[in-house]
């Protein structure tokens, strides 16, 4: 346990910003969450997260429900056949003492059938069903860019970024 | 036949063959060496076509400037709104380093759910001077082969698989309004004359895309 209690000190330390979610029982933490904005005509929006799995045993996360929103469905963004496909995962296996990312072109929480879509600056609350049983929800801030953060876990190359010309409505 | 009009004949031979040789080269000497994006091996004139509500969007929207074209929808969840992102990060390369940024244009294969409208409000969501067009799936479908896009309606079926059709095939009614849209994701690059010349392979970065399009 004190071990763990450790590894969360380091991670909160590594990544600067608090896990928005530790779950009690099984030993992980969403970190680094937000949902991407969306023009007002969408009609869908995706949430995006870091898992750490702390435990010696793997995770599966099997449902996900998220306020505001009348269907959420876990999703894997890839290429098939030439073409970008997306493909609703029945559940996501998070392997043991692993970190593994939601992120934009991978897998990713989808949020259908918005009341209404989510603006920047509001927070979405999203609750996850484990399949030990286990339901944890967490906050979810709305940002039209992820880049922001002190770690960015994507792939993604922002460096010439200027965060100037960015709208910010 | 004698020697002179020989020497003529062979002159003008050797001249027209000297100048489709010019004339290829100045094509070709037109587009710069990329480091990212794939270069046609031939030019591709885009065909006759009319998008918008008024047929106001034909071949004469891609001359005299460059273009990127991307396809994709406005319910596009992940793909579509990650391109834009990035696209918005291309032209902000783009303004820092004193160049135009070639017009972006979106094309929404989906004008079922789509509406010109609609997809200026959604392209303009990410930078202002993006464009969002769609049409009768028809003068979509011109376009579509000439880049060779390739795109299917996917929905949810029974066994929570999603199942891939064409486009205008019917699915459930209870998914007239949830089906997602399978499509390619390259970002094609289209020179002032109207021909499509280059094409960016996913996964895009902005970064490498601004590189290249910095040496046009």
């Amino acid at each position: 346990m004190q071990k763990s209690i450790i590894t969360t000190l380091i991670a909160t330390a590594l990544f600067s910003t608090a896990p928005t979610f530790a779950a009690e029982k099984t030993n992980m933490m969403i970190m680094d969450a937000w949902v991407r904005a969306a023009p007002p005509s969408a009609k869908v929006q995706a949430a995006f997260f870091t898992v750490m799995n702390h435990s010696n045993k793997p995770i599966v996360i099997t449902d996900v429900e998220a306020q505001g929103f009348g269907r959420s469905e876990l999703h894997l963004s890839g290429k098939k056949d030439g073409m970008m496909t997306m493909q609703k995962q029945q559940q996501v296996t998070i392997p043991a003492n692993a970190v593994f990312q939601f992120k934009p072109g991978s897998y990713h929480v989808m949020l259908l059938e918005p009341n209404q879509i989510a603006a920047p600056g509001e927070l979405v609350n999203v609750s996850f069903t484990l399949l030990n049983g286990e339901k944890f929800s967490t906050q979810m801030p709305v940002k039209r860019d992820n880049s922001k953060t002190k770690m960015d876990h994507s792939k993604m190359d922002h460096s010439k970024m200027d965060h100037a010309n960015m709208k910010h409505n | 036949m004698n020697k002179s009009k020989a020497i003529i004949a062979a002159g003008i031979i050797g001249l027209s063959a000297l100048g489709a040789m010019v004339a290829n080269n100045m094509q070709q000497s037109s587009l710069p060496t990329f480091t990212t994006a794939y270069a046609q091996p031939t030019q591709i004139a885009l065909p006759e076509f009319e998008l918008g509500d008024n047929q106001e969007y034909t071949k004469a929207l891609f001359k005299g400037k460059w273009s990127l074209v991307f396809f994709g929808y406005a319910s596009c969840p992940d793909i579509c709104p990650t391109e834009l992102y990035n696209l918005n990060h291309v032209a902000n390369i783009m303004t820092e380093a004193g160049k135009t940024m070639p017009q972006v244009v979106f094309i929404s294969v989906d004008p079922v759910r789509d509406d010109n409208k609609m997809l200026t409000t959604y392209a303009h969501f990410y930078n202002d001077d993006f464009m969002g067009i769609t049409g009768a799936t028809s003068e979509i479908d011109k376009l579509v082969a000439s880049f060779g896009v390739i795109y299917q309606k996917a929905f949810l079926a029974n066994n929570g698989k999603y199942v891939s059709v064409p486009y205008s095939s019917p699915i459930p009614e209870d998914q007239r309004e949830s089906y997602l849209i399978n499509h390619s994701s390259r970002l094609y690059l289209v020179n002032p004359e109207g021909q499509y010349v280059a094409a960016f392979a996913p996964p895009h970065s902005a970064k490498k895309i601004a590189e290249d399009l910095l040496k046009l």
